[in-house]
């Protein structure tokens, strides 16, 4: 790559990285600060000390730890879920061509375009019917059995992958199973990836979830926390801030871990030709 | 039609087909279940909601379509829909095709991309609480807002960005630009997926980057920008959370988005029927839009396989 | 496909059916609850053999009050064997929904706050249990110790008490008005300041960066440094004004719109001027759209006076703050609103004795303000019995729970508005349907007059909410 090249797009690089920075830069100021400093106006960049008095009072309110390892549980298995789902029924979409498979797939999609609010009484109802109520099944299951937007992205990648290596399988006698798992996952690390990262985000952040149907406290998850600094007059921004900051911290983590392969060299040993 | 009667006789399934057909349904088997239970059910009760009067409390009270025929006739309906389809039409292009270029941004061999796009990532971390605080502050009306700041240090005037009866929904669809870390990953996945050979080929046919980046990367991009667009429409037309944290649907009903309204009618005002019906009439627009979609994908998605 | 389709709609014709089933409402013996639910509800109450009782009780506490809320159980919890209350705090932006969603599916908790605005359509819909025949079997009143306004009876049946009684004032920074010669207006709610007063006063307090008032010749009205005043656009302090003004959003019968009358333009008409006319006050636009919080502009000496509800006091306490309290000023008539969030038992519960117990043990003053001495917590709300404000002893303990500061003259102002005759019950309350009301058609259409679009007598005048008027909840007027 040639020199100027480079160093333009170090420039915009570095430019964009204020803007993006600037809202994470915008929270972990406010987690130091106190509630009135925070709220002063004119803004206050920098808090005036580095005291960690927020910290202190926001996670001795509740029981973090439970609440971290709770996350963790539901954010994991949903991973391992929705890569594993995902890419199964994905191949089912793309690999083979059968009858009904058109209509199954605009079924599938068909369930993204209803806005939650009026499931959320039926889904619940269902759900504490079977005694999943206060459990983190409703939270979990559904990520084994495949999302929408995942299965409908991972198909997308299929099409870059050549038809000659399932013929070529064919020809050595495997079955679709031994396709699939054999020969087309090891090839799917980038989409894979994104949906591990997908899962993993989606059911961190996640709160209606656990809203609806973790009403135990030793159940509750992160994302719950920090609607406890919210109130019906004012939010407790100051504590909010800091929750919100050591919250995106393993989100930060796994994000940097994934997207490693996502970067060329690290994806696929694909047959050359 | 026609072709259905002279087919009355049954062809048997070759082979193939049979083949194709069980294991069609082996491998997308679990997908079925989990619509038919998690999905299937509770969208058939709300449609069938649809057809009451609920409050959630008492029993449910059948009164047929009156619910389809009161909607069309609401003017808050009209205005949520005309509120929600600008904001989709200005948004979906923006959060479609400017990740688009970010990722491409970042596909290139610099030190420290990792770095880099963690950092591009990072506003799609930030949980909504915190993100919308943030955009209040950035598009405070007053000047000691950060945008408006900006504009008056080179001489303009404030602008009330969401306060603002005309700008609210453009202020919104920006903002949405700013949390596309997700969109950008699945394109950053899909250039991984482009075969290096290709460039090198093209660059020994003397092609240039313009070039290859217009007859390689955007067409072997098209199954993933397809995804995209999809996922932006239909996500565009659902907007909720930002409109009930930042700006309660105002000013003058200006961001009353309609999955807002539906929310509202649902829980605040005790109609779940109603709520139910409006919730279909948006899933079919929806589905005829994404139909629409799928059915012009035919002319621009490059699909290398065939599919 | 036909096949299909016929067993798809099988599946959601059963799914409804049940789901009708669980949310009728009915009132289901605990035996049957308990079978039902099995292990995995936590919600539901669970008569074990070990004779251990299960209760929830379900809230929006946060904070400080969610701190006294669990201080409160954890002494009932210790002082009671083999009952155990279990503190439910739920979001308030999300309490409607999820108390819906638990209602519908027949799992309510035994105890729970509601919503004002929702008691009485929940008690007329049966969701929420009717406490007067529990109170007549204990021949117990319990207007004999709760404040009126507290008690949600609609003539026949009770259904609910209140905790958290509070109302609106006018928050004022002594020393900004000391500094521009003002006196401060009384703690008697009988005499506030008329609202001509009010402007005036709004106006001395407001300058600019050269030091020059609104009324003065070359006053910069873009570059105001302290404002005299907020302009209160909010509905639940417009709703208070408005009665100052001898009127409502909605008449008391709840049958026809009163904000749109001559009094109601001319409340709003003066609302909007402050900033747009007078200005002594920042424009909606300035306090909306912003993240600022105005108490801590008030602290900060950046605005003078604010009309906000009691519930802001707690601001000033957390950073002892010395603030003003005073009536709100009175267009017509010193007046105000009082309003507390319900208490309520859920139907199911009706015969579960250990859960009216605790009902009682949290709507007990005297509870309250034990837990609130003993542990350093501060009370929720304003106090809602009467013994408080008839008593000076009684007085001086409440004035004791705000540590930080000393509340005496604040105690004596609120004591006299909450009993002033003209303090109504606010037609949150009341008027049925009123969150729909006000918040999709008047509040929307208020955004107007507050940008300066319109006036106050076009917008009113076109607001239309007849399909939405339905009376009132309360059996009598």
């Amino acid at each position: 790559m040639k020199r100027k090249n480079k160093s333009i797009y170090y420039i915009i690089l570095i430019l964009l990285s204020f803007v993006m920075l600037f809202p994470f830069f915008w929270m972990v100021r406010s987690s130091f600060m106190s509630y009135r400093e925070i709220m002063s106006v004119p803004i206050r960049w920098f808090p005036s000390s580095f005291k960690l008095d927020n910290y202190i009072e926001a996670f001795t309110s509740a029981p973090f730890g439970r609440y971290f390892i709770n996350s963790a549980i539901i954010a994991i298995a949903n991973v391992v879920g929705s890569v594993f789902s995902s890419s199964f029924i994905a191949f089912g979409f793309s690999r083979l061509r059968f009858k009904g498979q058109k209509l199954w797939f605009a079924l599938l999609i068909s369930t993204m375009m209803l806005p939650n609010t009026v499931l959320m009484i039926p889904q619940f109802i269902m759900w504490q019917t079977v005694g999943a109520y206060n459990t983190f099944i409703p939270l979990i299951l559904p990520s084994f059995f495949g999302k929408a937007f995942n299965i409908f992205l991972v198909r997308q990648f299929f099409s870059g992958i050549p038809r000659d290596y399932d013929e070529a399988a064919f020809l050595d006698g495997a079955n679709y199973f031994v396709i699939y798992s054999r020969i087309m996952l090891p090839m799917l690390k980038p989409p894979l990836c994104t949906v591990a990262v997908f899962a993993f985000m989606g059911s961190w952040n996640d709160f209606m979830g656990p809203l609806l149907y973790l009403d135990k406290v030793n159940l509750k998850t992160v994302s719950l926390a920090l609607q406890n600094f919210m109130g019906q007059h004012t939010n407790q921004w100051h504590l909010l801030m800091a929750v919100a900051t050591v919250i995106t911290i393993p989100m930060i983590v796994m994000y940097f871990i994934a997207q490693r392969y996502l970067i060329e060299g690290i994806s696929f040993s694909g047959v050359k030709g | 039609m026609m072709n259905n009667r002279k087919k009355s006789i049954k062809k048997p399934l070759s082979n193939l087909e049979r083949r194709q057909l069980k294991w069609g349904y082996f491998f997308i088997g679990p997908g079925i279940i989990g619509l038919l239970l998690f999905n299937f059910g509770p969208m058939l009760f709300s449609l069938g909601i649809s057809l009451t009067k609920w409050d959630v409390l008492t029993t449910p009270e059948f009164i047929g379509l009156h619910n389809y025929a009161a909607l069309f006739r609401d003017p808050l309906v009209r205005k949520s829909l005309s509120v929600t389809a600008y904001y989709t039409l200005l948004s979906v292009p923006l959060v479609t095709l400017v990740p688009f270029l970010i990722a491409m941004l970042l596909n290139t061999k610099v030190k420290g991309l990792s770095i880099f796009r963690t950092i591009f990532y990072l506003p799609s971390i930030v949980p909504a609480v915190a993100s919308a605080a943030i955009w209040m502050y950035i598009y405070n009306p007053t000047g000691s807002g950060l945008l408006n700041s900006i504009l008056n240090a080179i001489g303009l005037p404030n602008y009330s960005f969401l306060y603002s009866v005309k700008g609210v929904i453009p202020s919104l669809a920006v903002m949405a630009v700013w949390a596309t870390g997700n969109t950008v990953v699945v394109y950053l996945a899909g250039l991984q997926g482009i075969s290096g050979q290709l460039y090198e080929a093209a660059k020994i046919d003397g092609a240039n980057a313009i070039a290859r980046y217009w007859h390689i990367t955007v067409p072997m991009m098209t199954p993933v920008i397809f995804y995209n667009l999809v996922m932006a429409v239909i996500n565009a037309m659902q907007t909720f959370t930002q409109a009930y944290i930042m700006t309660d649907g105002g000013p003058v009903n200006n961001s009353l988005f309609y999955s807002l309204l539906v929310y509202r009618k649902a829980f605040q005002e005790s109609s779940m029927g109603y709520a139910a019906a409006m919730s279909w009439v948006l899933f079919i627009i929806v589905a005829l839009l994404t139909a629409v979609i799928f059915r012009f994908s035919g002319k621009w998605v490059f699909y290398e396989n065939g599919d | 496909m036909k096949k299909m389709t016929a067993m798809l709609l099988t599946i959601g014709m059963v799914l409804s059916l049940i789901a009708c089933g669980g949310g009728s409402g009915g009132v289901e013996s605990d035996t049957d609850k308990a079978e039902e639910a099995g292990n995995a509800a936590g919600a539901g109450s669970a008569d074990d053999v070990s004779g251990e009782t299960n209760i929830t009780f379900a809230c929006w506490a946060e904070g400080a009050e969610k701190e006294f809320v669990e201080t409160l159980i954890e002494q009932y919890n210790e002082a009671h064997d083999g009952v155990t209350v279990e503190a439910q705090f739920i979001p308030y932006a999300e309490y409607l929904s999820k108390m819906n969603i638990l209602a519908a599916a027949g799992n309510m908790p035994e105890v729970f706050t509601m919503i004002e605005g929702n008691v009485f359509e929940w008690g007329e819909k049966g969701a929420v249990l009717d406490l007067r025949p529990l109170y007549d079997a204990l021949g117990e009143d319990p207007y004999d110790t709760i404040l009126d306004a507290d008690i949600f009876d609609d003539g026949e049946h009770i259904y609910a008490l209140g905790a958290n009684t509070t109302t609106i004032c006018l928050y004022y920074n002594k020393e900004l008005l000391e500094a521009a010669g003002i006196e401060a207006p009384s703690g008697d709610a009988s005499n506030p300041w008329s609202w001509e007063e009010f402007i005036e006063n709004a106006q001395k307090l407001t300058t600019d960066t050269n030091g020059k008032h609104p009324t003065e010749e070359g006053f910069d009205k873009d570059n105001i440094v302290v404002y005299g005043a907020t302009a209160p656009t909010g509905w639940v302090n417009l709703m208070a004004l408005l009665k100052t003004n001898g009127i409502g959003f909605v008449s008391e019968d709840g049958k026809t719109l009163e904000i749109s009358s001559e009094e109601g333009i001319e409340v709003i008409q003066a609302v909007a001027d402050m900033s747009q006319k007078y200005y002594c006050a920042p424009t909606t636009l300035e306090v909306k759209s912003s993240f600022s919080d105005l108490n801590v502009m008030l602290m900060d000496g950046q605005i003078a006076m604010i009309i906000s509800g009691a519930w802001s006091l707690s601001n000033y306490v957390r950073e002892g703050f010395d603030v003003g309290v005073a009536q709100i000023p009175a267009f017509s008539q010193p007046a105000n609103a009082t309003w507390t969030g319900g208490i309520c038992m859920s139907p199911d519960a009706a015969d579960n004795a250990e859960a009216f117990e605790f009902f009682r043990f949290y709507t007990d003053y005297a509870n309250s303000l034990q837990v609130a001495k003993e542990n350093g917590v501060a009370l929720g709300g304003l106090p809602h019995s009467k013994i408080v404000y008839d008593d000076a002893a009684q007085m001086q303990d409440w004035i004791s729970t705000f540590k930080g500061i000393d509340a005496t003259d604040i105690c004596y102002t609120l004591k006299s508005i909450l009993e002033h005759d003209g303090t109504r019950l606010g037609e949150n309350v009341t008027t049925k349907n009123f969150y729909a009301i006000v918040n999709s058609s008047v509040v929307s259409a208020l955004d107007d007059v507050w940008l300066g679009n319109a006036d106050a007598r076009e917008v009113l005048e076109s607001i239309d909410v007849s399909s939405q008027l339905e009376g009132s909840w309360l059996a009598t007027e």
